[in-house]
């Protein structure tokens, strides 16, 4: 791990974000610069920013997403690869109202490799399973009339087998 | 706090998603499973038919009938159909990303049906894969013109084509694989619009393809890499035509089956390897405007080597050398500013029957010994030794560099040398001021004519100060025994004058042939067929002329 980050000095710039509950975070700037909408944001105001406001993002969420920034900060070398992914597997495997969260933070700050990973882990949790485990997994409410229904079913039939 | 806990986990946050992001969940999605979401409520439902990405795989449809994956595709592909027709909005209809099929099918229906949808709903990326050993379906060509494309794999179906012409101006990706009728490709990238990069993955196609050319613009390229990749391993290429790869530097080609290899404006060659022993045309041209580069050539193998033009090439004399006594069978041979080159010897080429070299500019000399030589061109300058030709049925072209200097005795003498080279051809086309061809007649006192035995010249009419008599009188002394003596000009017909003779007329010892070997037109002509000479003064000048300086009673036709 040492040896990973001694890329970084400790000089290494620092830039304040703010949520949308009004709380102020001192993040690096490679970790910030993660994600595409920080990095415009730093690009067009130049140094003399003083908190970048993040009105999308709670407190809560951010904390999560800079969690990710700052483990994907630097470039992942072959040996640290395994590791990388055991940590991304265990970062995603969070509560459905946490997950969601960070998705939509992910999609409004612009970290595709985060909204990559993300949307791998949803459609992870949709494989496999019929439409009623489905439903009851994302809570989704079935609105469709009984016939309509069974149209849809006989059109698809052959996904049910 | 505990209500509010249970609150968002009993909540559908998953539909509230942004419709983008559901579309990317779907894309990561399994047909099957796909299938499944889309049944579960009319959100996913409705997202399902809008997704910008639609894949049909017969793979998925485990257990499943040809005839069932097929009315799926169908039935998905009318349903998209129906919805596009109700968005009035025409933007949406460019928000289609992909269209993929992979399985079998049973006619050309609903391939056509795949190439309509992808051709009216814009779609950027088309993959059409048939997988069937009993139908075979042939591919419109209209797909490879389709404005919005820019991946196109296609794989086990035929083109309606053996040529293709691939001009779709956002291409990026082509791949063909198993496309059995494919022979020849061209892909007219000057007629693409800004492609960064292309690739085309010829992988598949290279135990079929024979002819390929690429004509690439300076955005779009090439290189090695890709070319080993792609190129170098289609053993059955017959053809390879390659223009404006500016990033190729090397090419390897090891095949028995390559009949043609040109190369055209590939600026950045340093080396072409060819190991070819079929080659019959090799053509390495760099534009003169380029810089020159020094190109290392090995196509010594080519032993059945025809044709062969070099422009702008820095090949040497040793490499001339060492080469062209390979090529027996050579039929034509060109070389253009190739400056490196200072003396060409052409020899035992029995089959030669064109040569041009052109404004080499460092050349002093070159022989040639060709009896079938029937065409030869040289443009440049007077060199300071004179050409040595030996071809029996020749029709020369020479077309001699403006001369910037005077024209003094020295280069009278060195003119005059450089034609006698020619005096042997049949016809001979001459191309320079009619200044260098008046000699004036003290120096025409001393000097042998140079052109004894040519019957038919040809005389470019350029800028001429002096009058049609004296550019007569100057072109007679070159020739003194002519058949015909032509004057083009390029905005009225050719002038000539055909001379007909009555050849026992014995040589008197006339001052005029005091020098000559045979006598000259004045002793023997009977008839001269004058054509297209302009009524009055230039008419009557010429026939008083012609009458004038004849010994016989000469009949002058005007025609």
């Amino acid at each position: 791990m040492a040896s990973s980050t001694s890329g970084s000095s400790s000089s290494s710039k620092v830039v304040k974000i703010r949520s949308s509950d009004n709380e102020n975070f001192e993040v690096e700037e490679a970790a910030a610069a993660r994600s595409e909408t920080i990095k415009k944001l730093l690009e067009d105001v130049g140094d003399d920013a003083d908190v970048i406001p993040l009105p999308n993002v709670d407190a809560k969420t951010l904390v999560k997403v800079m969690e990710w920034c700052k483990k994907h900060m630097d470039d992942v070398d072959e040996l640290n690869k395994e590791e990388m992914k055991t940590w991304d597997a265990e970062f995603v495997d969070m509560d459905q109202s946490c997950l969601y969260n960070v998705l939509l933070a992910a999609n409004f700050l612009n970290i595709k490799e985060l909204l990559d990973q993300l949307t791998q882990k949803v459609a992870d949790m949709i494989k496999g399973k019929s439409p009623e485990e489905i439903r009851a997994t994302f809570n989704i409410k079935n609105d469709f009339t009984p016939e309509e229904e069974a149209e849809i079913r006989k059109q698809n039939a052959w996904a049910f087998e | 706090m505990a209500e509010k806990i249970t609150d968002e986990t009993t909540m559908d946050r998953i539909s509230q998603l942004p419709e983008r992001i559901i579309h990317d969940i779907m894309s990561l999605l399994p047909i099957k499973d796909l299938n499944r979401f889309s049944t579960v409520s009319s959100r996913f439902f409705s997202a399902y038919h809008s997704s910008p990405i639609i894949d049909f795989d017969f793979e998925a449809f485990t257990n499943q009938s040809t005839n069932s994956f097929l009315g799926f595709v169908a039935s998905k592909l009318s349903r998209r159909r129906l919805l596009m027709n109700n968005i009035s909005d025409t933007t949406t209809a460019c928000n289609l990303q992909r269209l993929s099929f992979v399985g079998p099918v049973t006619n050309t229906n609903l391939v056509d049906e795949m190439v309509s949808f992808a051709d009216d709903n814009k779609i950027k990326e088309l993959n059409l894969h048939v997988k069937s050993d009993s139908v075979s379906c042939q591919l419109s060509n209209r797909i490879f013109s389709f404005n919005c494309i820019t991946s196109l794999k296609i794989k086990g179906l035929e083109l309606d084509c053996e040529y293709l012409i691939l001009c779709c101006p956002s291409i990026r990706e082509l791949s063909f694989g198993h496309c059995s009728a494919l022979r020849k490709i061209e892909l007219k990238a000057t007629e693409l619009k800004h492609p960064p990069h292309i690739e085309i993955n010829l992988n598949n196609q290279k135990y079929s393809l024979k002819y390929l050319e690429l004509i690439m613009t300076s955005r779009i390229n090439v290189d090695d890499e890709w070319f080993r990749d792609n190129v170098s391993v289609c053993n059955l290429l017959e053809t390879l035509k390659l223009e404006g790869c500016k990033q190729l530097k090397n090419v390897y080609m090891e095949s028995d089956n390559l009949k043609t290899l040109e190369l055209k404006n590939c600026a950045g060659l340093n080396n072409v390897d060819v190991m070819a022993p079929n080659l019959e045309t090799f053509v390495l041209l760099h534009g003169t405007w380029l810089e020159h580069r020094r190109c290392k050539i090995n196509i010594g193998n080519s032993m059945n080597l025809k044709h062969l033009k070099l422009s702008s090439v820095e090949v040497t004399d040793q490499w001339f050398k060492d080469n062209l006594y390979l090529f027996h069978y050579l039929e034509d041979l060109e070389l253009e500013a190739c400056n490196k080159l200072e003396e060409i010897n052409i020899y035992d080429t029995v089959h030669l029957r064109s040569f041009k070299l052109l404004e080499c500019r460092d050349l002093t000399k070159f022989e040639i010994d060709a009896p079938k030589l029937a065409s030869l061109v040289y443009k440049g300058k007077i060199l300071p030794s004179f050409p040595v030709v030996k071809a029996c049925w020749l029709d020369a072209k020479l077309f001699f560099n403006e001369r910037a200097g005077p024209i003094d005795i020295r280069h009278r003498l060195l003119f005059k040398e450089f034609l006698v080279s020619f005096g042997h051809c049949k016809t001979l086309f001459i191309d320079c001021t009619s200044e260098e061809l008046i000699y004036p007649k003290t120096i025409r006192e001393i000097m042998v004519s140079p052109l004894y035995g040519l019957k038919h010249l040809k005389e470019e009419l350029k800028a001429l100060r002096r009058s049609i008599v004296e550019l007569i009188e100057g072109l007679l002394w070159f020739v003194p025994h002519p058949e015909t003596i032509s004057l083009m000009s390029r905005n009225s017909q050719v002038k000539s004058l055909r001379f007909h003779y009555n050849t026992s007329v014995k040589v008197e010892d006339e001052f005029c042939c005091k020098k000559g070997f045979i006598q000259c037109w004045r002793h023997s002509v009977t008839d001269v067929e004058m054509e297209n000479f302009k009524d009055g003064h230039e008419k009557s000048s010429v026939l008083n002329f012609l009458i004038e300086n004849t010994m016989t009673n000469v009949n002058v036709i005007c025609v």
